[in-house]
């Protein structure tokens, strides 16, 4: 790994040390894991690896570098560049996006109000999740996405950690710059966990297109509804719908005119159909095209797409 | 002949002292206005805009004068190396580098320092207690610096002119 690597900055001097001694490429890197006191362990395609003083990387856990509680805390300043005050709501959610749009999850001791939790404090393990962009991820169904110049409403069904945020950010950028399936529309974006956009003080990290633009860490209803009125959307997108009230949202900006592209966990139409909110949609054909992805043979495959009459369109 | 100039360089030496003596304690005061600015500001950037402590400073520093300008400034960018350093240490050194040349006295930097030791941590509500506790401190310096000002200043004055003129009538 090299220092210039945005996310590298993040973690103690220390480790960070170690890690630009890493012989790897961050491309294939998924997730960097700091428990207090146990190894420092690393994630590369689909691969668990431990990585020593000398940052090599080895399978033997009693050769690995051991995290400190210390080096855990001078992490999280800068995570949080000095200021915990101000990730109050992420860490009550447990991450915190970072320059990159990399994704930090945090857990320690849960401070709860009321049933729900309020803060987190001794923060003991941290998750770095390094995003990364696969452009033309999209490119396969597109044509049913946007094929004769309409986008159509499409929900994305995955399993979690499948890839259907990447292919739903492609298929924003896709449809915001235009291209050979559609010209280009006016995108916009609700991005509740700053996944999609993965937006750095506002500004979003990852290409979601010349015509998007993005409501960062605004919850999904509320945002479809600020973003009809606000900036008169061709297209909204959003990611992981589920909730009653995103499901009326999603009916209302469907009935504005908006076409809608959505994200939902599920193994298949069949799972969608068993929830009571979910399946009314898909009883109603709202969604015109549904691409169901699985993880058998790599992440992000699409199983199949599929009409809003359930015939497949493309395996 | 050289006697006479010699005199005259006393008089006016001893009278810039106590326009400098009084005019230090002006300057003073206009900084420790300065600071309270600076917490208006870390106020509603932290209680309002939920913004960082980096790109709050960043923010002081284009409404401020110099030094606070600077001295804000070169904290935001000393936070973003991420060096090794606590904020604490980081402010600790800023207040000495940056500040060494304003009239605050040993007292307004120490409470300055103080006050950086207690940012970054907490809630919203804890920054914004942190920052009422230090403004009602640095309001009471304020005054009092103020009260000091306006009985002791001409005294300074009147005193490096007086003293100037006893120095001279010594001499001659």
């Amino acid at each position: 790994m090299k220092e210039k690597d945005e996310f590298i900055k993040i973690f103690s001097t220390n480790i960070r040390n170690i890690l630009s001694k890493v012989n790897i490429d961050s491309g294939r890197l998924q997730e960097i894991r700091l428990r207090a006191g146990k190894p420092l362990v690393l994630s590369a395609a689909g691969k668990e690896y431990f990585v020593t003083l000398s940052g090599s990387l080895t399978s033997d856990s009693e050769k690995s570098f051991r995290v400190s509680k210390r080096e855990i805390e001078e992490t999280m300043e800068y995570v949080a560049n000095y200021s915990m005050y101000a990730y109050e709501e992420e860490l009550r959610q447990g991450f915190l996006t970072i320059g990159g749009g990399h994704r930090v999850g945090v857990v320690g001791k849960a401070v709860s109000e009321d049933g729900h939790i309020r803060s987190m404090k001794y923060i003991s393990c941290i998750n770095v999740r390094i995003a990364h962009e696969v452009r033309g991820c999209a490119d396969a169904v597109m044509p049913y996405v946007a094929g004769r110049g309409d986008v159509r409403h499409t929900l994305i069904i995955s399993p979690p950690g499948c890839g259907k945020t990447t292919l739903l950010r492609d298929m924003i950028r896709q449809i915001s710059n235009g291209g050979k399936h559609c010209r280009g529309r006016t995108v916009g974006v609700v991005d509740e966990r700053s996944e999609l956009g993965g937006a750095y003080r506002g500004i979003p990290q990852n290409d979601l297109g010349m015509r998007t633009d993005l409501l960062d860490c605004c919850p999904k209803a509320e945002g479809m509804m600020l973003l009809i009125r606000s900036m008169a959307p061709q297209v909204i997108a959003v990611d992981e719908i589920g909730g009653e009230e995103d499901i009326r949202a999603v009916e209302t900006a469907v009935n504005c005119g908006c076409r809608i592209l959505a994200t939902v966990h599920g193994n298949g139409i069949e799972d969608i159909q068993r929830r009571p909110m979910l399946g009314r949609l898909v009883e109603e054909k709202i969604f015109e095209c549904y691409i169901v992805l699985h993880n058998l043979g790599g992440v992000g495959k699409i199983r199949n797409v599929l009409d809003r009459d359930g015939q497949v369109l493309y395996v | 002949m050289f006697k006479i100039v010699g005199l005259l360089l006393v008089v006016c030496g001893c009278t810039a002292m106590g326009l400098s003596a009084g005019n230090e304690m002006e300057r003073r005061i206009r900084e420790l206005r300065e600071l309270l600015k600076l917490l208006e500001i870390l106020e509603g950037e932290i209680g309002y805009a939920n913004a960082a402590l980096a790109e709050a400073f960043r923010h002081g520093a284009r409404r401020m004068a110099e030094p606070f300008s600077g001295f804000l400034e070169h904290m935001a960018e000393h936070m973003d190396e991420f060096r090794g350093d606590t904020l604490g240490e980081i402010f600790m050194r800023h207040v000495q580098e940056d500040l060494k040349g304003t009239a605050l006295c040993r007292k307004d930097l120490d409470a300055l320092t103080g006050f950086g030791e207690q940012l970054g941590y907490l809630d919203v509500k804890m920054q914004l207690a942190a920052i009422g506790l230090y403004k009602e401190q640095l309001t009471h310096e304020y005054v009092r610096a103020r009260e000091e000002c306006r009985k002791n200043s001409k005294l300074y004055r009147c005193l490096g002119l007086m003293g100037g003129l006893f120095l001279a009538l010594i001499f001659f």
